[in-house]
């Protein structure tokens, strides 16, 4: 099934509850220490908007889009009120008619400048709406894929500060990728400000067993929880194919253990000769296909080798490779990674 | 805690005769004890469309790969050849394998 672009009843998200959720694998070693695998790219929201359902009437208009989304079948969009605008609180924001105040008064509201989404070279059009969240030296950047319609505004900077752009661009509000008519300079930093929704759906949970409400006479109605959960765009790295998310080490100047738990795609750039990837114990893992990813995006090739320091296999400049590891009889016995 | 399935880690197999994979297998290092043994993939109903295998020659005799409806997918797997057999339709024995041969890096 797929995507109906159609908000959810916005009276029944006030007061809705909900968050963020990651998918943290841990294994226990024997030894009592652990490795922490982060499975996802990006976080997961879910949300129980029962909350919000207290009169008939908001409970009438989600029973009806519950049943026009044929339960989980369908997703839709909606605007998590804690994080929805390319601020990082939403202020007040009107447009398209409606003014809409979340946050509290004196926030500050979205502009041109808020986030930037990519760099002119002269020649790209398309760029995706992307917000970070920074804390400490760490930043969690997040592709932007449901803005909403008329919220978009857009600054140039070439060295003087933001320079409004009325237009000459536009936005697919089903993917968050703006489309220039004219390639921004090279040199030019894009950026951007927005609202946006989440595209979620029923829960499971919820498709099978229904909306159970209550009535209490009058106008009055309860129900059990209403859980919707967030879908997640096709930039998350495919569990099936590679679990546990992406990594880019960026360039690589010493050689070093490799780290697993970083993620299980990784990127590095390779400038400079004779370095080693020393990979961790095999024995820590289980032999098969798909334990590591990695690009080599630099100009020189990398030695990989074992913990015990033998040497595995070279991966080359710009060669993309692919680890398995296995249990070798014969010689070299032992836990072996094979890179393909 | 992090299943095994996960990671598709599941430990392999060292063939001496010819004979047909086990599904729980992901990884299969191959010694046929003569030139022309036949190796035969799982029934493809009892796997999930998507489903991987990768299979290495590391002994000297080269081996003929069949899927189970007993049509040869590789009439001779030499040794230091690698291919990955990724399952695309299941709904018969036979099924349809996609093959992606690769050379191990050294």
């Amino acid at each position: 099934m797929g995507f109906h672009d159609v908000q959810f009843p916005l009276d029944a998200e006030y007061g809705s509850q909900g968050g963020d959720g990651w998918n943290t694998g841990i294994i226990e070693l024997d030894s009592g220490t652990e490795e922490r695998v982060a499975r996802w790219s990006n976080p997961k929201r879910s949300y129980d908007v029962s909350y919000a359902v207290k009169t008939r009437t908001v409970l009438r208009a989600v029973l009806d889009f519950f049943n026009a989304r044929q339960g989980a079948a369908n997703s839709f969009r909606f605007r998590d009120w804690m994080d929805y605008a390319s601020t990082a609180d939403g202020g007040v924001i009107s447009f398209g008619g409606v003014t809409y105040q979340a946050a509290a008064a004196g926030a500050a509201n979205i502009t041109n400048a808020d986030q930037q989404i990519g760099t002119g070279n002269g020649t790209t059009t398309t760029f995706q709406l992307v917000k970070k969240y920074t804390s400490g030296s760490q930043t969690y950047t997040r592709n932007i894929t449901k803005p909403v319609s008329g919220s978009l505004l857009i600054s140039f900077d070439t060295g003087a500060g933001p320079v409004n752009q009325s237009s000459g661009f536009s936005v697919d509000t089903s993917t968050g990728i703006v489309t220039f008519t004219t390639a921004p300079a090279n040199g030019t930093l894009i950026r951007a400000g927005f609202v946006f929704d989440v595209e979620a759906r029923f829960s499971d949970d919820t498709d099978k067993r229904g909306i159970r409400w209550q009535f209490s006479g009058g106008d009055q109605v309860g129900t059990d929880a209403i859980v919707l959960v967030e879908v997640p765009s096709s930039s998350f790295v495919d569990e099936d194919d590679m679990p546990g998310g992406s990594a880019d080490l960026g360039v690589v100047t010493a050689s070093f253990t490799v780290n697993l738990a970083l993620g299980r795609v990784q990127r590095w750039t390779v400038n400079t000769a004779s370095l080693n990837a020393t990979m961790p114990d095999g024995n820590l893992f289980s032999d098969g296909d798909r334990h590591l990813f990695v690009v080599n995006d630099g100009s020189q090739s990398i030695q990989v080798k074992r913990s015990n320091g033998t040497n595995e296999f070279v991966i080359a400049a710009g060669a993309k490779v692919r680890f398995v590891l296995v249990t070798q009889t014969g010689a070299a016995t032992g836990k072996r990674w094979y890179g393909f | 805690m992090i299943s095994e399935a996960k990671y598709q880690g599941l430990s392999r197999e060292f063939f001496t005769t010819g004979s047909q994979l086990g599904w729980g297998t992901r990884v299969f290092l191959i010694s046929a004890t003569a030139a022309g043994n036949i190796f035969t993939l799982p029934d493809a109903r009892s796997l999930p469309k998507g489903y991987t295998v990768l299979v290495g020659g590391v002994g000297a005799n080269s081996f003929v790969v069949k899927d189970a409806g007993g049509n040869t997918l590789e009439a001779s797997h030499a040794q230091f050849t690698w291919t990955w057999f990724t399952l695309f339709i299941n709904t018969t024995a036979a099924g349809t394998w996609l093959l992606d041969a690769r050379t191990r890096l050294t």
